[in-house]
């Protein structure tokens, strides 16, 4: 956008520099912080959604679509926290930690897919006056509350119960886009009709997979969607309020070398910063250091120059280094904090005594106590699921502490038999990175044997060649372990009618199921499957076990 | 407040109000959009960097570690009534045999079942009346299996009371095919068994499928029968018609009641003549000369409703039939009540009574060929006798 | 409340007539106005009665009888009038899919030629595929250039292809070479609807590596992709959910089947093959898997079928998944009459007794999809 001719040519003040040679003015325009900015949030926003749209079984390749989690600082602390180690990719954190302490939380508004989309939605609906945006981006007392929610859960991650996926931006925005913007996406490009089939597969995020739906999602896509609109009340309602990653961020920019400065002897105090001030971080007064997003958005709203990002030391008077958040709030968040921890953990639905049977974890999870200290609900695995068994746990399945954590879902899908893209793409190791060798217990896990989900079992009173005398045995059919591990007895069998028919009926060998499910999801028997597989049995767990190993008679 | 009923902001950027750029700002500018474009490339670059290995698994090494998945291959499971459910492991049970029926990897399934005329159809539901009508008395079901090849075979043994219920049984199914004999006990194999009688047993051999295994044991259990010596003496009649005049076993049938549609008529047995086309000899043996006396002339009287008199006698009468014109002989000899019916030629008719006569007399056996032989009135010679 | 009960402080709520502006009247009441509103009369001084005009009144009626009219005939006219919309048992609204039915692809062979089954021996599958081609007549007889071709694979599972539970890409890649080199065709298009995910299968199968390759372009499954078929003379599938998408404009159609064993129906080859383009609730038809097969034989006449004899699953079908269930052939067999082809290969590839055909077969040759004796219409060449 051309500027107005009245408005003095910026960059040309120094008229004689040997720089104006090769810069100039309209090229100073073009490549000021503001634009450089907004290239960098278009190209982390696309390399957001390209990455989750790689995230598919024929196009993943060697891609890291899992980078921008494993950058996010707030998983690799708190998971630190959590477990005492730093995961595969975790380290890529100190990436934007060090960023964080050399520049301020430049993350937030250069990086961080979640705070662009925040941004441009407050922009777009934006339709207030400029006095008006001056009040709506001074500082407000109750910003403090992002510092709350981060001292409740890194307190609760310390003890062992890490819940930071909840509310830290990147998970909310990949488990959104997997479970929510994905399967929309999908849907309407399938109905768009007259539509190359070619452009349907490449443009599609699931291609091949027949309408995925994902259990719960409406809650997901509205937590989203309340987060989103409360930008037009309060702008970058959540970067400012709740962010516990900008919270992070907030605490580690008060050494940052280089901030937003503001030249008193400059400014007329015409508030013009407030303008489009994205943190709420007061540029016209002392500057809040801990919120300022380094959007630079006041620097080319002020009429007098007299802002500038630079250099600590100007004026250290004339900032706020540190957090608002008075002790009293701080005891309280710790009280919040470490209350939490027993009070998920007593609530019993996800213990070795009293779990839910449909806790089924994706192939290569970690034991549950293990895997609760390490899921951050990025939903990562449920978007490179490419059957769309994986689902977003509701509190049935993995109780109040797993929520949004994946489980499998056989009546939906089935565990693909050489797929081990969930445990590729996990940034934390709650899905441990394994082979297709480890997943089926060959080559060198032959001793090992293969990793196994739960158990099939039959319900025999729905069964059809059991129950009804009606041959049947998809089940055994579509078995892919071999040898099966669900096979028949041929019986002759004399029907209602006084017919003799030779039925096929399915029996489980138990040490051979793996617990894939695909009996389960090809059942005929539509809604309280006649064959279905339950968590017990899963290979993860020695108390979530079944049968006895090595036990005699056990081939 | 904010402007109402719009929905968009103006969609520009705000107008510039600062003047000056600094080369500073321009240069990390640069900086900053060189190391995205260095970003891209990176992320491109990282498409191969990975291991294609660890995503499927070696042919090589899953032909190493081949498993053999020859576990759980169970045999057909045969019906069994359910409210006949296995009484418990009996240690042998095998009805009237011994355990040396058992050899070559046979073992029983369970303990025999038995089932009397009252609750045959619970076993052979629809089929109970073929054996009840010829006195069925009490079926024994005996359920073998062999440990190699996984066959189950079944031994029916139905008591049918006496020799004459156990042949009208075994010829009704028998429908026509050979029969062997071994000791007495005459039965007819097929691929999956065997059907036969001895004495006045009738038994019925089935397994689950064609087998080598089931072949032996099926020539064991004809074998372990004769052992058991029910084959008991068979009846007058039978053995007149068998030894007295030669008549194969295939072709000596019994009826029970109801002999030529005559009610009064019953206990007859019939000896099929080859080279006719459906003439039989009959023999019937009475409880005293003054039965057989009034049998004859009740028949007598019943056959003339139907048949002219060619030749009458006090012992013997001579028929024609009014309309098919074949010859009916009847005579009566002591208890005895015997004779030839459906006929063709007239002649023949005293010769076949005659020879009846002589050996019911016991005059020696008689073998059927001297029979007919002498009859000399088959013109078309053997072709027409067999 | 009705208008004779409006106390007259309400009357502000009344719009003044703009028909007839009078700049001596005051400001209506309700806008800004500095003085106490004066007392009121019950009715407004200047009001001055409106009369409507007789044509505007019956205008006015004509407008309300025609809505009304029109609405009345959408909504209550009998349905087999033009247009409307009356739905007296409330099935009509029921949605109602009209089934699409499909072309006969078959070509007839070449007069001069015997052999329904073209049977090729030996050498790589690109030359086995070929010979067996030309048993037959060859490839060119049956495939015009500028034909859009379909080509149906087994990818079934996601197995590797030595496995033998899937056709092989070799396979596929010599026979899309030779469609779209030799014969011109204008568009060769692969699609399977596998029970396990199918842009898996497709993948660790080989397939779409091997079909890209040679430039044949694939058609994955999604809940767009299908359309009610009818196939009249079926029993179990006269109106079923059929994999349409990549049939839309088809020319011809080439299965190109593994020889499998299979739990339930004995053998999966050239016919039960087609069984993957079946959408819906298909994991039903295991109640009557015999019918199902026949019936297929009759939903799709391919113009040519071809077997893939090269690894053959003998066991533990029809997944497979260990080595010791495969037995390398050296056979490909391209067929015009699939029933024959089929009965051949499950008494030689999976060395069957002949006298226990699986019961598909006689039934598709009841149903008029081929011949199960093959004598005297085989050419092999090795």
């Amino acid at each position: 956008m051309s500027l107005p001719p009245v408005v003095p040519d910026p960059g040309s003040s120094k008229p004689d520099s040997p720089a104006v040679k090769y810069f100039p003015p309209p090229v100073r325009k073009k490549l000021r912080l503001t634009n450089v900015r907004i290239a960098s949030q278009i190209f982390f926003f696309s390399a957001f959604f390209v990455l989750c749209w790689l995230t598919w079984t024929s196009r993943l390749e060697g891609y890291p679509v899992s980078r921008i989690l494993e950058m996010d600082p707030l998983v690799m602390i708190s998971t630190m926290l959590s477990t005492g180690y730093v995961y595969r990719f975790l380290g890529w954190g100190l990436l934007v930690l060090g960023l964080t302490l050399l520049a301020g939380r430049v993350f937030c508004n250069w990086i961080c897919p979640y705070g662009t989309l925040h941004q441009f939605i407050g922009w777009l609906f934006n339709v207030h006056k400029t006095k008006e945006n001056f009040d709506r981006n001074r500082y407000r007392d109750m910003y403090y509350f992002k510092y709350a929610v981060l001292a409740v859960l890194l307190i609760m991650a310390s003890m062992g119960a890490l819940q930071i996926g909840l509310l830290d931006p990147i998970c909310l925005m990949y488990r959104t886009t997997a479970t929510v913007v994905a399967p929309i996406f999908d849907m309407t490009i399938e109905s768009i009709p007259g539509m190359d089939p070619l452009w349907i597969d490449n443009l599609k995020f699931a291609p091949g997979v027949s309408s995925r739906v994902f259990v719960g999602s409406f809650w997901i896509g509205l937590f989203m969607l309340v987060l989103v609109g409360a930008n037009v009340f309060v702008p970058r309602f959540f970067c400012r309020l709740i962010c516990p990653l900008g919270a992070l961020l907030g605490v580690f920019s008060r050494f940052s070398l280089v901030r937003i400065n503001r030249d008193v002897h400059k400014c007329t105090d015409c508030n013009m910063c407030l303008t489009r001030c994205e943190g709420a971080a007061d540029p016209h007064a002392a500057v809040r250091v801990s919120e300022c997003f380094s959007c630079m958005n006041c620097i080319d709203d002020c009429p007098e120059d007299a802002l500038s990002f630079s250099m600590v030391g100007l004026d250290t008077k004339q900032v706020k280094l540190l957090p608002d958040i008075s002790t009293r709030r701080m005891f309280f968040a710790g009280v919040v904090g470490a209350l939490g921890y027993p009070f998920l953990k007593i609530h019993g639905t996800n213990t070795d005594a009293n779990f839910s049977p449909d806790l089924i974890r994706p192939p290569g999870s970690v034991e549950e106590s293990e895997f609760l200290e390490k899921c951050i609900k990025c939903d990562q695995c449920i978007n490179s699921c490419p059957t769309n068994v994986l689902q977003p746990a509701t509190w049935a399945e993995g109780g109040l502490e797993g929520l949004w954590t994946p489980v499998m879902n056989f009546n939906i899908a089935h565990c693909q038999l050489k797929c081990t893209l969930c445990s590729e793409v996990c940034p934390t190791g709650a899905i441990r990175k394994i082979t297709v060798d480890e997943k089926l217990g060959k080559g060198e896990f032959v001793e090992q044997g293969p990793i196994v989900l739960g158990t099939a079992f039959f319900d025999k009173g729905r069964c059809l060649p059991h129950a009804m005398d009606i041959p049947c045995v998809v089940c055994e059919e579509v078995c892919p372990v071999s040898p099966k591990a669900i096979q028949t007895h041929d019986e002759e069998i004399k029907t209602v009618f006084d017919e003799m028919v030779v039925l096929n009926k399915p029996f489980i060998v138990p040490d051979l199921c793996i617990g894939c499910g695909i009996c389960q999801a090809e059942c005929p028997v539509r809604d309280d499957r006649a064959v279905y597989v339950t968590a017990v049995g899963e290979s993860r767990s020695t108390e979530r076990s079944l049968l006895l190993k090595n036990r005699s008679g056990s081939g | 407040m904010a402007r109402r009923g719009k929905v968009f902001n103006r969609l520009g950027r705000p107008r510039l109000l600062r003047k000056e750029i600094s080369s500073t700002e321009t240069v990390v500018g640069l900086v900053l959009l060189l190391t995205i474009s260095g970003m891209i490339y990176w992320l491109v670059e990282q498409r191969d960097n990975y291991d294609p290995g660890e995503r499927d698994i070696d042919i090589a090494l899953l032909i190493a570690q081949s498993v053999e998945d020859n576990l759980y291959k169970t045999p057909l499971k045969r019906w069994r009534d359910p409210s006949l459910a296995d009484v418990g492991a009996a240690p042998i049970a095998l009805g009237p045999f011994d355990s040396s029926l058992l050899e070559g990897g046979w073992g029983s399934v369970s303990t025999p079942q038995t089932f009397e005329a009252d609750t045959l159809y619970e076993k052979i539901n629809g089929q109970a009346d073929q054996y009840v009508k010829f006195g069925f008395q009490k079926l024994t079901v005996i359920e073998l299996k062999h440990r190699g090849t996984g066959r189950f075979l079944d031994v029916f043994l139905y008591d049918q009371g006496t020799f004459e219920g156990s042949l009208g049984v075994y010829q009704e199914q028998r429908g026509g095919r050979a029969t062997e004999q071994f000791e007495g006990v005459h039965y007819t194999p097929n691929a999956i068994g065997a059907i036969g009688m001895s004495g006045r047993v009738f038994f019925h051999i089935i397994a689950d499928a064609p087998d080598k295994s089931v072949e032996v044991m099926t020539r064991r259990v004809v074998m372990a029968l004769a052992r058991l010596g029910q084959q008991g003496t068979p009846p007058t009649g039978f053995e007149i018609l068998n030894s007295g005049l030669g008549v194969p076993f295939q072709q000596i049938g019994y009826q029970p009641s109801n002999v030529f549609q005559y009610r009064f008529a019953q206990h007859f047995w019939f000896g099929e003549l080859e080279g006719t086309e459906d003439a039989r000899i009959f023999v019937h043996t009475a409880k005293s000369p003054s039965d057989a006396r009034q049998l004859y002339d009740k028949l007598l009287a019943e056959l003339l409703e139907d048949y002219d008199v060619i030749e009458s006698a006090p012992t013997h009468t001579f028929l024609q039939h009014r309309f098919l014109k074949t010859y009916f002989g009847l005579r009566h000899e002591g208890a005895s009540v015997f004779g030839v019916e459906k006929y063709p030629r007239a002649e023949g008719v005293a010769v076949a009574l005659n020879r009846l006569q002589t050996t019911l007399a016991g005059d020696g056996p008689m073998g059927r060929d001297d029979l007919e032989g002498e009859d000399g009135y088959h013109g078309d010679g053997e072709e027409g006798n067999r | 409340m009705n208008e004779s009960e409006k106390p007259a402080g309400s009357q502000g709520a009344d719009k003044p007539d703009p028909a007839v502006p009078d700049p001596a009247v005051p400001d209506p009441p309700g806008t800004e106005s500095s003085e106490p509103p004066p007392a009121k009369p019950i009715q407004h001084p200047d009001y001055e009665k409106d009369p409507m005009e007789r044509r505007k009144f019956l205008g006015r009626i004509g407008a309300a009888a025609g809505i009304l009219g029109a609405a009345g005939y959408l909504a209550l006219a009998p349905k087999d009038w033009p247009l409307s919309l009356r739905d007296t048992t409330g099935l009509r609204s029921k949605p109602h899919f009209t089934p699409v039915s499909l072309n006969d692809f078959r070509v007839p062979k070449p007069i001069q030629q015997t052999a329904d089954v073209g049977i090729g021996r030996g050498g790589t599958p690109d030359q086995m595929l070929r010979k067996a081609l030309d048993a037959v007549g060859g490839l060119k007889h049956y495939i015009q250039p500028g034909d859009i071709v379909v080509v149906k694979p087994n990818v079934a599972f996601d197995r590797s292809p030595a496995l033998g539970a899937t056709s092989q890409p070799a396979l596929l890649e010599a026979l899309i070479n030779m469609l779209l080199v030799d014969c011109r065709a204008q568009e060769v298009r692969v699609c399977d609807n596998p029970i396990e995910s199918p842009a898996d299968c497709f993948m660790k199968t080989g397939i779409r590596k091997a079909a890209e390759k040679a430039g044949g372009r694939i058609y994955l499954p999604d809940s767009n992709a299908f359309k009610l078929l009818a196939t009249p003379g079926a029993t179990l599938i006269q109106e079923w959910w059929f994999f349409h998408r990549p049939f839309t404009n088809v020319d011809k159609v080439i299965g190109v089947a593994p020889v499998k064993d299979h739990n339930l129906c004995y053998a999966s080859m050239g016919i039960k093959n087609w069984y993957g383009l079946l959408g819906g609730r298909r994991s039903q038809f295991h109640q009557d898997i015999h019918e199902i097969v026949s019936d297929l034989s009759i939903m799709i006449r391919p113009t040519l079928t071809i077997l893939d004899g090269t690894k053959i699953l003998m066991e533990n079908g029809p997944t497979g998944g260990d080595p010791s269930n495969v037995v390398d052939g050296d056979v490909v067999m391209a067929s015009l009459d699939p029933v024959a082809q089929d009965a051949w290969a499950f008494e030689h590839l999976l060395k069957r007794d002949p006298d226990q055909l699986p019961e598909y077969l006689h039934k598709s040759e009841a149903k008029g999809s081929g011949k199960i004796d093959y004598r005297g219409r085989i050419k092999e060449i090795l």
